[in-house]
Formats: structure tokens, C-alpha cells, sequence
């Protein structure tokens, strides 16, 4: 069969690139299925392609993390401000037992996740002055995803979020309806946000975003195991690919961020402890719509692996 | 897959199956030839819709209605009579220069020429003939998506993607309506002339300008809060649109006094379901675009292309000569679903900016409105003047002309027709 | 039967204007509380979007009753009447069958989607295929009611 991919990241995205390369291929020469990427949102909307897997209309879908909300609420404790102090721990979290009990809850739903990649650390940029401490984002309107665990960090930090369609953002952004947005360095760089007034960035890294890469637990059952167990090594290939990818991708857009001339504030260690000290009645928040206990085993996986 | 899914779409059609059915029907085809689940169709057509950018058209449509309920249109036409009435085809130029105010307060074609219509008609064929009236008055609804705000713009940003903003494409729009409205004020003239139609309207009077044209100012608020809140970043264009009803529900109830609080229930109807059944099409087209985007064929289709020509001027007069076919047969809104994602990716490799492409890729889709044998807007002047297709075409098509001829001009002359969007920034 | 179309035809009348009022009034109160409480509303996104959606598919059983949907008629007109009442019935048979695809379809994707919620409202995502359940059922019984009749109405475009 051919096995469609769907995506709304670009073809240059280390996702995508990844999965057509990688993936691909070593599905293709050890089974008999094809592999077609579907990137753009060529088949649809985010929750839309999530469904497609789960009802097996296509194979597979990579998106943020921050769609699978529906499927499996308990994702929103890796979106904790603050949390990751570095990548390598955020995959070693994900890849141990934590992240074995977050693919169970996806079995549930249909879809059987065959890596957890990285979107990356999210950056703060905004047209008014260069953000250093909390007080800086008093009063500034910032775009937010409509993501309850950025919302309420956002607000603790004093910001006032808006919430406006990312199809609305860069007009929007341009046109002064608010002041600034946060996004990984890939998205800052290629949607070019600098053109639309986004003059000041911040290295903040407020919140590390994972991307999910899943594929439809009804066609795999119908697989024979042979090809199973390629799939899976192939999408083990591919997520060591795209991490890797993906780092190296980060540096370049900051480099070209900071070429497009946006004046970058690279945060030290005290200013982020005072983010993270700033942002921690969110996680008393999250424990009480998620549950403590679940905010305090994530906590407690991270800081095992510290 | 992808032809046999085109062949039942037009099979359909042909026999009389409603364009959204038959893109139903021929979507279905493709999901049973692909083995898909059957999930698949509604959920396809769902989320097709489940988009908030769209939320623009039930907004222009409701603010439509209470403006022709608010008695706002007659404010325009009085004001307009003053001006232009006494001109060779007066009461033409007015139907044309109410046709650009309402235009400037509303976003869409059909709405605009039903309120036209309904207070036009009869001076029109009282003076020219009922035919040329009509013609004139579908011509003129075209005004309405082409002058912002215009929520065929906004549907095709929200299918185009960040690339391309809402305040350029309608400060884009801004030109061309003036060049035609222009244009269509000259062959009004001319044929009034020639066929030796009386003059009408009052004779100029200073006093009567300013007494209608004051009287008609409130309702400039409504453009100039409204674009202007767009353009200056005060709320995004799917925000204007319900700030246009606000203020059109404002202006109806508390200075014309002509809106009643009772008459708002049927103008949401009213709004609800032009809204559905131009949506419903939305919905229905995008389970074909499934079947092609997974048949490849927008790759197909794009190595086709850059097979038969290198030059971009050529690939945008295919484009045009493509669009004007489509538009044809048509809805204009299902052409946007289906053809944006295709044809914006290649004109991108031809190095064509995207909002040059954007303009002319609506402007000539929009004169589809025009064009039979769907032409939305010749039903609604059938409606409104009781004819039949076949009678008001022939009346139609130097308006049509018109309108091509300036998108074509659009083609040739991007400096020219991209110099006022370069003020949304 | 006709009176029990018309009967649901009043409910989904009432139920389209509730909505159309309801994206208005809450897209409006986002913009309002942007301003004035410098805080967006974050359930307004997909509240309106549901309304949206509930507009969409219960008119489109509604346009049926009335003519409403745009059709190329040029062929029908010059067919005689037999054979106009012939094409014009298959075409139904053709969108019948859709119809009760669709509705299959979105009773399986409301099953289906019973167990997640919403991202902002405290509903389950079904809400959203709900009217596609409800507007593909009520097209089957205009589409009866067309058939039996046979003739292509006319467009009717005003309401009470
Ligand atoms: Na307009
Ligand atoms: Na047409």
C-alpha cells in the first residue's frame, strides 16, 4: 500500500525531510509498501489529519504535540514553562518510562506513536523593547496558541494574551493588533516575523515543544508483523535523523535571525531563574485540570534524568 | 482516479445535479475507488468549513441584509441622484456609483446587486430596456467582492496561507474597481447616447447635493471603521465583519430608524443561508481536492506546466484563460478550495509575486459571477427583472469584457496595480 | 410527512438564526474584551467555528426544500417532461445516495470522537458532526419529498 504521511510542516522542515528520506526509504526497501509525504496541510488541517490516522484514512501524521490535547490531555505537562534545561533531557524523559506511558494513552486512541521529535524551544519576540525580566512583559499583548498551559504562563508573567487564527497572525503582528508572539527560532525565520515588527527577541525558550510523529494503529494491525517491525525501526532511524536535524537547523535560524538584524537578548542563568521562579504557580494550576499527581511524576521524571 | 472523479463531477453538473451534490458524489466516487474508510466524508466536509476566517461571509452577508432592511441603500441612490443623475444614462451612473458605495460597506457580489435591484429595477427599464438594466445591475453587484471589504479576499487569504495578507489584497482591490466602474460609466454614456435614451434624473442643484450627500455621511463611518480598522490593525478582517453588523444594526436602528428590533431574526436567516449554500460548496469541493492531492496531481499538474512554458506573463495569461473557463461553470468560492492550493505553489516557482497572482487569480474568477451557465449573479438579475438567462446575456457581455480587460491589465502592469497594497504595511 | 417537514424545517430555521446570533454577538464580545479588559476570550475561536459549522450543514438540507442550491439547468430545459422528470429523479437517487453516505459517515465520526473534548468549551468534539448527522438525515426526507413530487422547484429565496 502506499503509506500517505500528512503534515503541516513545510517540504524543508527537518520533520518532513526526515521522513522522506529516511523513513522512506528504509520502508521501502524492506517491505513492500511506498511511502508518500503529504506536507502544507495538503491534506488538511491539523485535528483533521490526527482523525485521518485514527480512522485509517491515511497512515500516519506529524504535528505538534500540542494538537494530540483531545486524544491524550496528559501531553500538556511537557508544555510546563521552564521545564527543559536542555534537549537531551527532553528525549531522555520522552524516550524512558514516561514517555512509555504517554504511548499507551495514544494506543487508546487509535494511534501508535512511532517517535517523538522535536519542534523545538519556544522564543519570545515582540516590537517593543528587548524582554530581560517578568516586569518586561507587563502590559504587552502577545499571541498565543489557543494552548491552556501557555495562556495561564503568559498571564502569570503579565502579559495580555490574544488568541488570533496563526492564518491571521503575521498581518495581525504587522498591523499592531498586538505586540508580539512566541515561536521556535524555524518558525520566527521562516515565516520571516521580523518583516511584521518583530524587532526584539528573546533566547527564553519558555516552553520546549515536541512533535509527534503517529501512525494509525488500525492499518498497522492489518500489516504482517515483518513489516511492523520495520515501520518501527524505520521510524526509530527517522527520529534519530530529525533531532539531529532539527539541533543543527536551530543554530542556523538563529544565526539568520539575528543576520535579518532583530536584536537578540541572550538570557543568563539568573534572569531565566527568575522566569522559572515567576511561572511556578502555573504548575499548582495544571496540577488541578491534569492532576498533581501527574505534573509531579513529570516533574519528578525530568529532574531524574537532570 | 483523478480523471474518473472529473468526468462524474461534470456528468453530474450536466444533469442538473446542484454543484455542491455533485462534487459530493464525485468525492465519493474517489474515496470508494481509493478504499478509504467512510468516515472520511464527513469528516472531510466538516472541517473543510471549520475555519474561522470564513466566519467573514455570514458576517458581510448579515451586515448586508441590515443595510438593505435599514433603508441604508435608498441614503446612497438619493446621494447618488444628485451627483450623476443628470449625466447622458443618469440613472445608469447612479445604479454605478451606489454600486461602489454600497461596494465600499459590503463584502459580497450577491448581496449588492439584490439591494440594487430592489430599488434600481424599475427607473432602470423605465428609461433603458429591462434587459440592460438588469445587466447592469449583476455588473455592478461584481463591484462588491473586488472593492474591499470583500470576503472573497479573505477566502482566499485563509486557503493561501500567512504568506498572503488581508489588507494588501484589499487595498489591491481599491484600483481595478475604480478603473472599472470608470469604464462602465463610459459605455454607459456611449450606449445611452447612441441608442437616444432620455436624459433623466433632477438637474444639478448645490442645495440637493448637500442635502443628500450630509445626510448619506453617517454611512461613510461604516467603510472607514471597518477597511480602516482592518488596514490599521485594530481587528483582523473576520472581526470587521462583525463590526460591519454592529454598526449597520447601529446606523439601521438609530439613524435611519427605518431597522426594528423585530426585523433582525429573518436578516440572520436571510444571512444563515446565503451563507450555507455558498459553505455547503466549500465543504463538498474539498472532498475532490482530497482525491487530487492524493492522486498527486497538483505535482502533475505543475511539471505539466513548467513543460509548456518558461515566461511568467505567459503562465499567468494560462492561468486567466483557465480561470475564465472554470468561472464558467463554476462557483467562484469552490474554484478557490480546489485551484489555490495548486496554482499559488507554482506561481511561486515562476517567481510571481504572491499577491499579483492573488489579484489577478480573483479579479477573473469573480467576472465568473457574470459569465452562464452558472453565473450566480445572472440569476440574481433574472430574479430581479423576471427574465430569463437567455435574454440579458447578450447585455451582459460588454460588462464581462470590461472586467477581463482589466485583470488582464493587472497581468501586464503589476507595478502599477501593486503600488497602493504597499501602504498595508 | 409534509407537516412534519415542515415542522423540523421551523426547528432548524430557529436553530440557524441561534446560531448566526450567537458567532455575532461572541466574535463581537472577543474584540470588545481585547479592548476593554485587555484579555481575549479564548472559547470564542471555536464556539463561533461550532456555530459555524451547525449553519453550514442544516441549511443544506433547508436549500433543498427550497431550490436554493445552484444546479446547472440548461440540459432540463430542453428535455420534454418525461424525460426532464426522469433525469431530474436520478439526480435525486445520485444525492440520496450521498445523503445517507454522509449521514453513516458522521454518525460513525460522532461515535467516534464521543471520548475527546474540546480544546476551550466543556463539550465533546462530536458537537461538531452533530449537524452533519442532522442535516444529511433531514436532506433524505426533502429528497423523498422531491421525488414524489417530480418537478424542480423553483428558487425561493425570502423566509417568514
Ligand atoms: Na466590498
Ligand atoms: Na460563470
Amino acid at each position: 500500500a502506499d503509506l500517505r504521511l500528512a503534515s503541516g510542516f513545510g517540504d524543508p522542515h527537518s520533520s518532513s525531510r526526515a521522513l522522506s528520506s529516511v523513513f522512506a526509504d528504509y520502508v521501502e526497501s524492506h517491505t513492500d509498501h511506498s511511502v508518500s509525504v503529504f506536507p502544507n496541510s495538503e491534506l488538511g488541517q491539523a485535528t483533521e489529519m490526527i482523525n485521518q490516522a485514527q480512522s485509517g484514512i491515511n497512515f500516519g501524521v506529524f504535528v505538534s504535540s500540542a494538537y494530540f490535547n483531545a486524544q491524550v490531555p496528559e501531553l500538556g505537562v511537557t508544555n510546563l514553562p521552564f521545564v527543559f534545561n536542555s534537549r537531551d533531557q527532553a528525549f531522555a524523559v520522552l524516550d524512558g518510562p514516561f514517555g512509555d506511558g504517554l504511548k499507551a494513552e495514544f494506543e487508546e486512541n487509535g494511534l501508535e506513536v512511532l517517535g517523538f521529535m522535536e519542534l523545538g524551544f519556544r522564543n519570545l519576540t515582540n516590537s517593543v523593547r528587548p524582554i530581560k525580566k517578568p516586569e518586561d512583559l507587563a502590559g504587552l499583548k502577545i499571541r498565543l496558541q489557543k494552548n491552556p498551559v501557555h495562556v495561564a504562563t503568559f498571564e502569570q508573567l503579565g502579559a495580555s494574551t490574544v488568541n488570533i487564527d496563526w492564518s491571521e497572525t503575521f498581518a495581525a503582528l504587522r498591523q499592531g493588533v498586538m505586540d508580539g508572539q512566541e515561536n521556535p527560532y524555524s518558525v520566527i525565520n521562516t515565516f520571516q516575523l521580523y518583516e511584521a515588527n518583530q524587532k526584539y527577541l528573546t533566547d527564553s525558550g519558555h516552553f520546549y515543544d515536541i512533535l509527534v510523529f503517529a501512525v494509525s494503529k488500525k492499518m498497522m494491525d492489518g500489516f504482517s508483523p515483518d513489516d511492523q517491525q520495520a515501520i518501527r525501526e524505520a521510524g526509530r532511524l527517522a527520529t534519530l535523523e530529525q533531532r539531529k536535524l532539527a539541533a543543527e537547523e536551530d543554530q542556523k535560524n538563529l544565526d539568520a535571525l539575528k543576520a535579518s538584524g532583530m536584536e537578540v537578548t541572550e538570557l543568563t542563568d539568573e534572569q531565566r531563574e527568575a522566569f522559572r521562579v515567576a511561572t511556578q504557580p502555573v504548575y499548582e494550576q495544571i496540577g488541578e485540570t491534569l492532576g498533581h499527581d501527574t505534573v509531579s511524576a513529570f516533574v519528578e521524571a525530568v529532574q531524574a534524568v537532570k | 482516479m483523478s480523471l474518473i472523479v472529473a468526468v462524474i463531477f461534470f456528468l453530474a453538473c450536466i444533469l442538473g445535479i446542484p454543484l455542491a451534490f455533485a462534487f459530493g458524489t464525485a468525492g465519493l466516487t474517489g474515496f470508494y475507488l481509493a478504499q478509504l474508510p467512510i468516515e472520511v466524508l464527513a469528516s472531510k466536509m466538516m472541517f473543510a468549513i471549520n475555519s474561522f476566517p470564513l466566519l467573514a461571509i455570514p458576517f458581510f452577508m448579515l451586515a448586508g441584509e441590515l443595510m438593505v432592511k435599514g433603508g441604508v441603500v435608498n441614503l446612497a441612490i438619493r446621494a447618488a441622484n444628485t451627483l450623476v443623475g443628470r449625466v447622458h444614462g443618469g440613472v445608469g451612473h447612479v445604479t454605478i456609483a451606489s454600486g461602489l458605495g454600497l461596494a465600499s460597506v459590503s463584502g459580497t457580489a450577491v448581496a449588492d446587486a439584490a439591494a440594487l435591484g430592489s430599488a434600481l429595477m424599475k427607473p432602470l427599464s423605465q428609461t433603458y430596456s429591462r434587459p440592460f438594466g438588469a445587466a447592469l445591475i449583476a455588473a455592478c453587484g461584481n463591484l462588491g467582492p473586488i472593492l474591499p471589504p470583500s470576503t472573497a479576499m479573505i477566502v482566499y487569504a485563509s486557503i493561501a496561507g500567512p504568506g498572503i495578507s488581508i489588507p494588501e489584497l484589499f487595498l489591491g482591490g481599491v484600483l481595478p474597481a475604480v478603473i472599472i466602474a470608470l469604464s462602465m460609466a463610459l459605455y454607459v454614456a456611449l450606449t445611452s447616447w447612441r441608442r437616444g435614451y432620455p436624459l433623466s434624473g433632477d438637474p444639478v442643484r448645490w442645495s440637493a447635493i448637500r442635502r443628500e450627500c450630509t445626510r448619506a455621511l453617517p454611512v461613510l463611518l461604516v467603510p472607514i471603521v471597518v477597511i480602516g480598522g482592518i488596514i490599521g490593525g485594530v481587528f483582523t478582517a473576520t472581526e470587521g465583519g462583525a463590526i460591519a453588523v454592529v454598526m449597520a444594526a447601529a446606523i439601521g436602528l438609530f439613524y435611519t430608524r427605518e431597522l426594528k428590533i423585530s426585523d433582525f431574526p429573518s436578516a440572520m436567516l436571510n444571512a444563515g443561508m446565503t451563507t450555507g449554500v455558498v459553505t455547503i460548496i466549500i465543504a463538498a469541493a474539498s472532498t475532490v481536492t482530497f482525491i487530487f492531492s492524493i492522486d498527486q496531481m497538483p505535482n502533475k499538474l505543475s511539471e505539466l506546466i513548467q513543460s509548456l512554458t518558461e515566461d511568467p506573463q505567459t503562465f499567468l495569461l494560462l492561468v486567466f484563460g483557465m480561470l475564465v473557463v472554470v468561472g464558467m461553470f463554476m462557483e467562484s468560492t469552490a474554484a478557490y478550495v480546489m485551484l489555490v492550493p495548486i496554482f499559488a505553489p507554482i506561481a511561486a516557482v515562476y517567481g510571481v509575486d504572491q499577491l499579483h497572482f492573488a489579484l489577478v487569480f480573483i479579479l477573473t474568477l469573480i467576472v465568473g459571477m457574470l459569465t452562464p451557465p452558472v453565473g450566480t449573479l445572472l440569476f440574481v438579475a433574472c430574479g430581479i427583472s423576471g427574465l430569463r438567462v437567455g435574454d440579458i446575456v447578450g447585455e451582459v457581455m460588454p460588462f464581462t469584457l470590461i472586467q477581463l480587460t482589466v485583470a488582464i491589465l493587472v497581468i501586464f502592469f503589476p507595478q502599477v496595480f501593486l503600488w497602493l497594497p504597499q501602504f498595508a504595511n | 410527512m409534509v407537516a412534519t417537514l415542515a415542522f423540523i424545517d421551523r426547528v432548524f430555521q430557529a436553530l440557524i438564526t441561534i446560531c448566526v446570533c450567537l458567532i455575532v454577538v461572541s466574535v463581537t464580545a472577543d474584540v470588545v474584551a481585547r479592548y476593554g479588559l485587555r484579555h481575549s476570550l479564548m472559547f470564542v475561536n471555536e464556539l463561533s467555528r461550532l456555530g459555524f459549522v451547525w449553519v453550514t450543514f442544516l441549511v443544506m438540507s433547508l436549500a433543498i426544500g427550497r431550490g436554493m442550491h445552484v444546479a446547472i439547468t440548461s440540459l432540463e430545459a430542453k428535455l420534454g417532461p418525461t424525460a426532464r422528470r426522469m433525469v431530474y429523479r436520478g439526480g435525486l437517487i445520485v444525492v440520496g445516495v450521498l445523503m445517507g453516505t454522509l449521514l453513516v459517515s458522521a454518525v460513525i465520526c460522532i461515535r467516534e470522537r464521543a471520548n475527546e473534548s474540546m480544546l476551550s468549551l466543556p463539550l465533546a468534539v462530536s458537537w461538531f458532526f452533530v449537524p452533519v448527522a442532522m442535516g444529511a438525515a433531514h436532506s433524505l426526507l426533502h429528497l423523498v419529498v422531491g421525488f414524489i413530487h417530480g418537478e424542480r422547484k423553483e428558487r425561493t429565496v425570502e423566509f417568514e
